[in-house]
């Protein structure tokens, strides 16, 4: 463990200096130098682009030591011992034409310098008790290929691993996503940032991890099919490609291949840990063994830079794609070609393959996303992402999830049917894929944004981000957030109380109600006594009338008998006096009472008159007591209903407060999380402020 | 404000030596302190004439607006000297702006002067600062974009190649910037640009050499480039607003330079306007060339370095503009003084002023005998017969030479010579899609125009507006020679206007002013042209098809009729080809009677003021714009008569002048200091050789003994005329007549049938003998006959030693008749 220390530290040293002016330390003045430590990053760096295995100008390779002793088709390039006779530092020193780097000023003389130093010195090749720098350090071969969910937990960075959690650099701005992977079997993902891999817990949006890729810009991330390996491929374009390889647990950096001139465009790792590919602007795919870190074969074939490559599930293949739409199907152990699959116009983007390997699905910048089968290598489906297609991935459920320049990532399924499309990006959708469970989508895009949507509903959930706040930042920032929580979680907790009330309320109701509907006489007895009261008043008015009519009709009679009366009384004409007497008092008496009769009916009208318009009132009163009545008898029979829509109100509001309790739930279990991860940030925040900084 | 108003300022300088008065104004805290004593030029030089600051006058606009200036003083002599370094400079009000390296950097809103003090002169320019304390935003079009051309890298060569460089493409000189913004910063995501640290994006590690990089080193890291582009991805590459301001001219300064010796520099600055009003200066996105590096170099910062005698055109390329100044280099001081010599018109003086500013002297004029075979065979393709020649040099008129103009001009041979060369331009030749008898109604047509002197713009009017049968209205076989719209479009541009457009179908043109926008409006004249065929199958109708319309390649645009170079004309209800013809050929269009005044230059001398004729672009300047547009404006006033622009030329001593060089222009070929020497066009040279051998010739569709500028139909030739470069009219590149000689010409008239069989043929040896013509006369005769001169006494006396050695006279004679035949001499107008 302590010599594996010591490699990290040195190896972070040479790519601290990056310039390759080691020379120029003066704490290693006394050690000679070598190309391995010293010389090779420098000649690959300046000198690469053109003296490469590949390009190969003038005959000179200079970027591997064998190559570079045996000189170009000039003649040799270094002489040991004597720097003046070595055409590779006479040139770079102006001391000889051609002038190198041509159409450039002249290097620095640090550069100059530390050729001439390495050549006087007797260019030697590497320090001799050095351990090669590309060796793995452990053998990671699994002997077999496992399908399926490996056991055990799943891979997460452990706790105990204490993965860095403060970035590299915070950046005033995010670069695009350049690369983006989902681990197959665990909530984890791995986004690219500047010098950086962020690991993330898909489902929580955690932090977990900071993996420092000081080579430059990962291009390419990938996890191992069992999901314990992560490999991110990228560089510093023109000047340096590399795959790095870290263990997902632990965050230990194990294994680093490749040396290309340009950044590392596309690369995998075999499902049996023993072989990585890897491709670039060289328009080579290369493999090397994990065990060694050798080279075992390269692919010459592709007629453009290497943009795309991936293992197929089974080990058996390999499929690799090109800048200007070459595709092919390798044997992955032979590197022998399987298929050529023509179809795509453009560059292809991404290459994926179905769990099964019995599928591999391509991206294009020709607007297309294909399926090839791996019985004869045809194209069995093709349809248009709507867009030029940038990335497709495969789920672990053989769904399909792609992003392209229309700024939005689709899920489709196994047969290309859309799915959904999910809400657009801000800008250019790079990258997408599923978590391990499907059942969440993420897509990066241009501008640096990481968005995590649920399949289910389509919804944003989440962001992550590949230029994250420092860490300390990030703990203010969350110790906010969880007030924020807090503060939430009391408004939540009122909600659900103010729902309870609610639903206590309605119970009461229905209990009310549902008394009525098994005793109506509450609202049926005062109608009928109201009835009854009525009739009894419109018969008490009736016999008022009919005595008054009578009562009237008498007086009639009488008041014409007496009319009569009083008209015989004055047509007897007595001849006597008190004839004449009697019947003057006969007829004053007769008149009299005719007269009290007249008064009598008068009085008799006056009464039928007052009473009929009582009796009027009192049927009408009689017809609204009837009514009532049956008004009464409607509101008894709604009464189910009544009960019914009671029941429905309960049950909403009882779903209300489902939602709320729900929520609330939600709240709190975010709070404990963000406070967990609160935790974790202080004590990391802690540790990093004991233990200095290497 | 306590200054005059600048314009009275300037009439207060006028000549004014600049001293205590001027500065008294100026409170005291604003003055320097101390000034040092007004500087002198070194004590070998006088003092200067003229004292100029460049540019005329200073904007700075916003905290980012900055403006270099040069100072320019002029000589008696004419001798300009760069004098920024020595010359005292200093602002009114020292408050508003600071002074670094010759560079204007704002300070504070206001206006004041840049005071300027040099050799007992003085001179001042406005200076005016706004927005001082205000950030201009970055923009990809304005500050981004120029930088990949100043700095190489969308050359051809380069990432401007069709299909760019190593796997990275900008458009050609960046005539597709929208697209250039998209290929930079999402062609390949997360490649070429890094939004989180813009230093470490491999576009800057490549451009500062940091990482390996083809193209080399084109800037450095920290410099003005790396900070532009740095400060673009800071603010995460917007892309910029469709009303973004663009330029719309630039100004290149100074406008011409002569240097005195090898080693002296002068300083160039390139300010620019931009659409919404404001000014840069454009110096540092400017890129800079010189067409004659061995006299003038240019360096990428624009400071140019005199070298050998010579002239050179300096130019600027910026944005889509290319601008210019004409320097003269001259050895150190030189001494000369230009001789006295008559100017015979306005061209002779023209071209003297040049010659002067060249310290060139002109050869002496031509002898009667050579200006008479000059002048015969420029003006009527023949030569002089012995009445002609007698006549002449009998003549002791001192106007003989204009009077002898006037009579050719008269001649039929003068109308035939030009019909040939419209024919050449105007391809008029039988084809698949023009019939024999169009074409010969076509020819006609062009004949009789040219026979009848039709003024050349009523008869290009009615060329380009034609509608109507083949038969019928010939001038529409214009139209049916080239039915393709943007080769229409071309011939056009390149024939009446000089200009090789072709460029600026795909990209903008180079070295030119003209962007897709130019070629693809002026495309649109010819979008409507209707065909229809008539019962004749040979005949076609061409008509306004009122339909059909032109749309930019890029984006689509459908194109509004521009004029090349003019405005959008209202087009609507009319026939597009008539108003297109109306504004060619018309003094509206700058280029219509310049350039025909130079394609008749160059049919005069060999050579055009601009040349080729149809070549005209700014990067090919004329070697004498004062003269060209002299000729223009007297074509103009002739009412586009050509024949009095001829006489013009024929009478001016210029084109009188001998072919024998003087010390001072003997390497000079572009400023007609001299007469050239100059190959006799195929038709012309048979019909020259039928002349003087009295031989006939037989041309298809002609009667025997016809000339062969006669021909109508350029599909027809004959060894001899394909031999001596009959232009094909395959196109109507100016290049068609071909003058170059070459083995079989030379072959063929030794041992062909156009000298030996016609000797014998038109046995005018045979005759004379037969006349008993004495010896020496007859000599004589042949001499004149091809020469326009008499033998030489020892050219006599030698030939008939040789004629009396060989004994058979007739063969002897016929001998030297072949052998003067042969000679250069003779093959040859001088």
């Amino acid at each position: 463990m302590k010599n594996l220390k010591k490699m990290f530290l040195s190896l972070g040293l040479i790519l601290a200096m990056g310039g390759g002016l080691c020379a120029a330390d003066p704490k290693d003045k006394k050690k000679k130098l070598n190309f391995d430590d010293d010389i090779a990053s420098l000649l690959r760096e300046k000198c690469g682009n053109c003296h490469n295995a590949d390009k190969k100008s003038s005959g000179l390779i200079v970027t591997n030591f064998t190559k570079l002793m045996e000189g170009g088709s000039g003649g040799i390039a270094v002489k040991p011992g004597d720097p003046d006779a070595s055409p590779l530092y006479t040139t770079v020193a102006h001391k000889a034409e051609p002038f190198m780097p041509p159409k450039s000023p002249k290097l620095p003389d640090e550069y100059a310098n530390t050729l001439q130093r390495w050549i006087l010195e007797g260019a030697l090749e590497n320090s001799g008790s050095k351990a090669v720098a590309m060796k793995p350090k452990a053998d990671i071969s699994l002997g077999k290929v496992s399908r399926g969910r490996p056991e055990g937990p799943p891979p997460m960075p452990e706790a105990t691993a204490k993965l860095p959690l403060d970035p590299v650099k915070k950046y005033a701005r995010a670069n695009a996503i350049t690369a983006l992977a989902s681990s197959p079997w665990a909530p984890l993902v791995a986004v690219a940032g500047n010098k950086q891999v962020l690991l993330y817990n898909s489902d929580t949006g955690e932090l977990l991890g900071v993996l420092p890729f000081p080579e430059g810009v990962p291009q390419v991330l990938k996890f191992s099919r069992n999901g314990s390996l992560l490999l991110a491929g990228g560089g510093r374009g023109s000047a340096l490609g590399r795959v790095v390889v870290w263990n997902v647990r632990t965050g230990e950096r194990i294994i680093q291949v490749g040396e290309e001139t340009d950044s590392v465009l596309a690369a995998d790792i075999s499902p049996d840990q023993t072989l990585i590919a890897l491709g670039s602007p060289s328009k080579m795919v290369r493999i090397y063994s994990t065990k060694d870190g050798k080279l075992l074969s390269q692919i010459k074939k592709h007629t453009d830079w290497i943009t795309s490559l991936e293992f197929s599930p089974d080990g058996v293949l390999l499929a690799t794609g090109d800048r200007s739409g070459g595709l092919f199907v390798w044997e992955a152990f032979t590197a022998r070609e399987y298929y050529g699959l023509r179809g795509h116009t453009a560059m292809i983007t991404d290459i994926s393959w179905r769990p099964d390997s019995n599928m591999v699905a391509s991206s294009s910048e020709d607007g297309t996303i294909r399926l090839w089968e791996m019985e004869n290598g045809g194209q069995v489906k093709s349809w248009g992402h709507g867009a030029p297609a940038l990335s497709v991935r495969y789920g672990m459920d053989g769904q399909i999830v792609s992003a392209g320049r229309d700024r939005t990532v689709k899920l489709w399924d196994g047969n290309g049917a859309l799915k959904k499309a999910f809400p657009a990006m801000p800008d250019l959708a790079l990258k997408s894929v599923l978590s391990h469970d499907s059942a969440r989508a993420l897509g990066g895009d241009w501008s640096g944004v990481v968005e995590v949507w649920t399949v289910a509903d389509g919804k944003k959930v989440g962001e992550l981000s590949s230029n994250p706040e420092l860490l300390a930042d990030r703990a203010t920032k969350i110790a906010s957030t969880v007030k924020t929580a807090e503060g939430a979680a009391v408004a939540s907790k009122n909600k659900v109380a103010g729902v309870t009330q609610r639903i206590t309320a309605i119970a009461t109701q229905i209990a009310a109600v549902k008394k009525l509907q098994a005793d109506p006489s509450p609202i049926l007895k005062p109608a009928q006594a109201a009835q009854a009261t009525a009739q009894a008043k419109v018969n008490e008015a009736k016999a008022l009338v009919a005595q008054s009519v009578t009562a009237r009709r008498s007086a009639e009679m009488i008041a014409a008998e007496l009319a009569g009366l009083a008209t015989r009384m004055a047509a007897l004409k007595p001849a006597d006096a008190p004839g004449q007497q009697v019947a003057a008092d006969a007829q004053k008496r007769a008149t009299e009472l005719s007269q009290k009769a007249q008064a009598d009916l008068a009085a008799a009208k006056k009464r039928e008159a007052d009473t009929t318009p009582a009796l009027a009132q009192a049927e009408k009163n009689l017809v609204a007591a009837n009514a009532g009545i049956t008004a009464a008898q409607q509101q008894v029979q709604q009464l189910p209903k009544r009960v019914t829509d009671l029941a429905a109100a309960e049950k909403a509001i009882q779903a209300e407060l489902v939602t709320a309790q729900n929520e609330l739930k939600q709240i709190e279990a975010e709070i404990l999380n963000l406070k967990a991860q609160l935790q974790r940030s202080q004590a990391a925040l802690a540790s990093n402020s004991t233990s200095p900084k290497k | 404000m306590m200054y005059f108003r600048p314009t009275t300022r300037f009439k207060v300088l006028g000549a004014l030596v600049m001293g205590a008065m001027l500065f008294a104004k100026a409170p005291a805290a604003n003055t320097p302190a101390a000034p040092a004593a007004a500087p002198v030029p070194p004590s070998s030089l006088p003092n200067p004439v003229k004292l100029e600051i460049f540019p005329s006058d200073i904007k700075l606009q916003t905290k980012r607006g900055e403006q270099r200036y040069i100072v320019v003083a002029s000589f008696a002599d004419g001798i300009t000297r760069d004098v920024t370094g020595e010359a005292r400079v200093r602002l009114a009000n020292p408050t508003l702006a600071k002074i670094e390296n010759h560079v204007l950097l704002p300070q504070a809103d206001g206006f004041t002067e840049l005071l300027v003090e040099y050799g007992g002169r003085a001179s001042l320019i406005p200076v005016s600062v706004e927005r001082a304390a205000e950030e201009r935003p970055i923009s990809f079009k304005q500050d981004v974009a120029p930088i990949f051309m100043r700095t190489g890298c969308n050359t051809g060569g380069c990432h401007g190649a069709a299909r760019g460089k190593d796997g990275f493409r900008l458009s050609l000189f960046g005539f597709d910037m929208d697209g250039d913004h998209q290929r930079l910063t999402r062609e390949l995501n997360g490649r070429r640009l890094n939004l989180a640290a813009p230093e470490e994006s491999l576009l800057l590690e490549k451009s500062v050499g940091k990482v390996s990089h083809t193209g080399g080193q084109r800037f450095s890291a920290n410099d003005r480039y790396w900070n532009t582009i740095v400060r673009w991805m800071e603010a995460g590459v917007p892309v910029d607003p469709p009303t973004v301001a663009l330029p719309v001219s630039a100004e290149l300064f100074p406008k011409n330079a002569v240097l005195d010796g090898k080693g002296a520099i002068q300083q160039m600055v390139i300010k620019a306007k931009y659409s919404d009003g404001t000014e840069r200066d454009v110096t540092p996105l400017a890129l800079f060339l010189s067409n004659n590096e061995a006299s003038a170099k240019i360096s990428p910062e624009g400071v140019v370095t005199a070298g050998e005698r010579g002239e050179a055109f300096i130019m600027a390329r910026f944005h889509t503009f290319t601008i210019g100044s004409p320097f003269v280099v001259l050895p150190k001081a030189l001494q000369f003084s230009f001789p006295k010599v008559p100017e015979n018109n306005y061209i002779d003086t023209l071209v003297n002023n040049k010659l002067k500013k060249l310290r060139i002297a002109p050869s002496e004029l031509c002898s009667d005998e050579e200006f008479l075979r000059r002048v015969s065979l420029d003006i009527t393709g023949t030569l002089p017969n012995i009445e002609d020649y007698n006549r002449f040099m009998a003549d002791k008129a001192p106007t003989k030479r204009e009077k002898l103009v006037d009579e050719l001009l008269g001649r039929k041979e003068f109308a035939e010579l030009w019909v040939l060369k419209w024919a050449e331009l105007l391809q008029i030749k039988s084809s698949n899609q023009v019939s024999y008898k169009a074409m010969l109604l076509y020819y006609n047509w062009l004949q009789e125009k040219i026979a009848k002197n039709v003024p050349t713009n009523e008869w290009v009017q009615e060329l380009l507006g034609a509608s109507g049968g083949t038969f019928k209205s010939p001038a529409t076989n214009y139209y049916q020679n080239e039915t393709d719209i943007l080769k229409v479009t071309e011939n056009v541009a390149q024939v009446f206007m000089g200009m090789r457009i072709q460029c600026a179908q795909c990209h903008n043109h180079p070295f030119d002013r003209w962007t897709m926008d130019d070629y693809y409006g002026f495309a649109a004249f010819f979008s409507q042209i209707g065909r229809k065929g008539t019962d004749d199958p040979r005949e076609i109708v061409v008509f306004n098809s009122a339909g059909g319309e032109v749309s930019h390649p890029l984006g689509g645009r459908q194109m509004k009729p521009k004029f090349l170079g003019g405005i959008a004309p209202d087009v609507t209800g009319k026939d597009r080809r008539v108003v297109m013809g109306q504004w060619l050929a018309s003094p509206e269009n700058p280029y219509f009677a310049t350039n025909l005044s130079n394609i008749v230059w160059n049919h005069f001398f060999g050579q055009g003021i601009i040349h080729e004729v149809d070549d005209v672009r700014i990067s090919n300047p004329a070697s004498n714009q004062e003269l060209l547009t002299e000729l223009g404006k007297r074509f103009t006033d002739y009412k586009y008569d050509f024949k009095k622009l001829v006489r013009d030329i024929c009478t001016s001593r210029t084109y009188q002048l001998a072919t024998t060089p003087n010390p001072s222009n003997e390497l000079d070929t572009r400023n007609f200091a001299k007469a050239s020497v100059r190959r006799i066009k195929a038709e012309t040279m048979l019909d020259c050789i039928s002349q003087v051998t009295e031989t006939k010739n037989k041309f298809p569709g002609l009667p025997v003994g016809a000339r062969a500028v006669q021909i109508a139909d350029g599909s027809i030739s004959t060894y001899f005329l394909t031999t001596f470069g009959r232009a094909t009219r395959e196109t109507v590149c100016a290049c068609e007549v071909r003058l170059e000689p070459n083995l079989s010409q030379s072959l063929h008239l030794l041992n062909g049938d156009a000298t030996g069989p016609r000797i014998n043929q038109g046995n005018l040896i045979g005759r004379r003998l037969a006349e008993k013509k004495p010896m020496p006369e007859i000599i004589e005769e042949l001499y004149v006959r091809t020469l326009t001169r008499k033998p030489t006494a020892t050219e006599r006396d030698r030939l008939l030693q040789l004629i009396a050695a060989e004994g058979n006279a007739q063969r002897a004679l016929e001998d030297t008749f072949w052998a003067i035949l042969n000679s250069r001499e003779f093959m040859f107008n001088h």
